[in-house]
């Protein structure tokens, strides 16, 4: 765990310079969400604090991923003892930080906006935003990982905004075949956290079988 | 048990055979140069070694050990690629420390700052990595390959882009690790100067095969070579004819009035003055790593 704690801090260490990522994502979080506030509160909470997070660890995990194959950093880290999925996992942790507070600012600009304040303190909303929130962010960011190890660079953009979309749709898709799109209710917010669960869980278990000859020819730009 | 051993080695990435049957030996304490022209070869087999690729078949072993299985028996392989692997945008303090933590580096505060000292880069340690010279970099990276206190260190280019004065700090630097920690450096290269200079063990690699591999000593003074300067090239032709019937003389190589010979016994500048012929310069001359490469290369590229 020390090991993947070690990762996850240098993750943290880095984005410090990411100053020009940060503002700009600040500035995308608070003008989308202030825009779309004036919606239906609940389920409009749950799309845009999820996704506004997912965008922002989509934005983040090029340095985590991406960034480390093309300089050659990841290469030195695979000669020495560490496993693949404490890598993975110490990245995962790394960006979901990161991530969640760009989430909580989406979530709390929404809540300041909009009209329904009763929900402000419900159980769900705590649960949602304890639990569930950091589950979808954690299993985007981990299909994420997976893929960005797994591809070159030219196409794993394209397939992080793929797997974003995918994870709305099934969500949206859950959500509706429950009848629960309109609420935050229980069966809406068990729903997402199995999904979120099961899509954490998939490439926790394939991490370990990437093969570093597939990692290392798809990190020469 | 040698430091490392390579057996029939092959690798191909589909069509393309990049390996061919690569064999090799290295001792324990010995700094091995890896020559080879871009695309010989050389990268691919060392990751083979570092356990990174899956050789198509053969075996590549270090200290016995297959470093593709062999997890913690790579805390004790230092590695520093030719993309030096640091991150630029943390102090070189923060780099170390990540990596010794990584490698599990007991007492590793301390031991980063004796790396550090052991690369000259005392006071450095609060510089990011990024404001550092390219060769302040690679120090860097050999410090990061230290920490671990490694038996082996593999080396991919180390000095490629340094400027001369740089180049030559680090060849020493790697010298005096070796001699002191009595360190295995496994050194990619194809720099022949730099491989003259520090490696006593020298292995040339050409599309994918091993042409070449021994001492440095021997390989340079494998045949002694005499360079005769003769009033004019007719007499140089004339000379060359006369050495070659003599027998001690096994190939000539002549530059308008100059004769460049192989011998396979001594001569000496009376022996030429005794066989009749009228000299202006003589000198004895050894051959360099380069000439022994550009040969083996030249002679599979007639073949």
């Amino acid at each position: 765990m020390s090991v993947v704690l070690t990762v996850a801090k240098r993750e943290l260490l880095e984005l410090r310079y990411d100053r020009q990522v940060l503002v700009w994502l600040i500035a995308f979080v608070t003008i989308f969400s202030w825009m779309s506030s004036s919606g239906s509160l609940e389920v409009s909470l749950l799309f845009t604090s999820s996704f506004m997070g997912m965008y922002g660890a989509f934005a983040l995990s090029g340095q985590t991923f991406d960034q480390e194959k093309l300089t050659g950093t990841l290469e030195t880290l695979l000669c020495g003892p560490v496993t693949l999925r404490q890598l993975w996992f110490g990245k995962i942790l790394g960006t979901l930080l990161p991530a969640a507070m760009v989430a909580y600012a989406a979530a709390a600009i929404f809540l300041y906006r909009g009209p329904d304040g009763a929900m402000l303190f419900s159980v769900q909303l705590a649960v949602y935003l304890a639990l569930i929130l950091p589950a979808l962010l954690t299993a985007f960011i981990g299909v994420m990982g997976f893929v960005q190890l797994h591809f070159d660079s030219r196409r794993t953009r394209m397939i992080s905004i793929a797997v974003m979309a995918l994870i709305g749709v099934l969500l949206l898709t859950s959500l509706t075949m429950a009848g629960e799109v309109a609420r935050l209710s229980w069966e809406a917010l068990a729903i997402a956290g199995l999904m979120g669960a099961g899509l954490t869980a998939l490439p926790y278990l394939l991490v370990n079988r990437l093969s570093k000859e597939r990692i290392i020819m798809t990190s020469e730009g | 048990m040698k430091a490392i051993e390579v057996d029939d080695l092959w690798k191909t990435f589909g069509e393309r055979e990049v390996l061919r049957g690569v064999s090799l030996e290295v001792e324990k304490g010995d700094i091995f140069a890896f020559l080879g022209p871009n695309g010989a070869g050389k990268t691919t087999t060392m990751r083979i070694l570092l356990g990174l690729l899956r050789p198509s078949s053969g075996t590549a072993l270090v200290c016995g050990q297959d470093l593709a299985t062999s997890t913690e028996f790579r805390r004790k392989v230092g590695v520093l690629f030719e993309r030096h692997g640091l991150y630029e945008r943390l102090t070189v303090r923060e780099n170390l420390d990540y990596f010794a933590k990584l490698y599990g580096v007991p007492r590793w505060q301390g031991r980063t700052a004796e790396v550090l000292g052991e690369v000259g880069l005392q006071g450095r340690e609060q510089d990011r990595v990024a404001e550092l010279s390219t060769g302040l970099k690679r120090r860097v990276g050999l410090a990061r390959a230290l920490l671990g206190e490694p038996e082996l260190l593999f080396l991919d280019e180390p000095t490629s882009s340094l400027d001369p004065q740089a180049q030559r700090d680090f060849r020493e630097l790697i010298v005096s690790l070796s001699r002191d920690r009595r360190l295995t450096v496994f050194l990619n290269t194809h720099d022949l100067d730099e491989a003259q200079r520090i490696c006593n063990r020298v292995a040339i690699l050409d599309q994918g095969r091993v042409r070449l591999i021994g001492r440095t000593e021997d390989l340079r003074a494998g045949r002694p070579q005499v360079e005769v300067v003769f009033p004019s090239e007719e007499e140089a032709r004339e000379a060359e004819r006369v050495l070659v019937a003599d027998g001690r003389v096994n190939g000539t190589v002549r530059m308008g009035a100059t004769l460049i010979c192989d011998l396979t016994a001594p001569v000496s500048i009376r022996d030429l003055l005794n066989m009749g012929l009228e000299v202006k310069e003589f000198k004895s001359r050894s051959r360099g790593l380069d000439e022994v490469y550009f040969e083996v290369l030249e002679r599979e590229a007639v073949a």
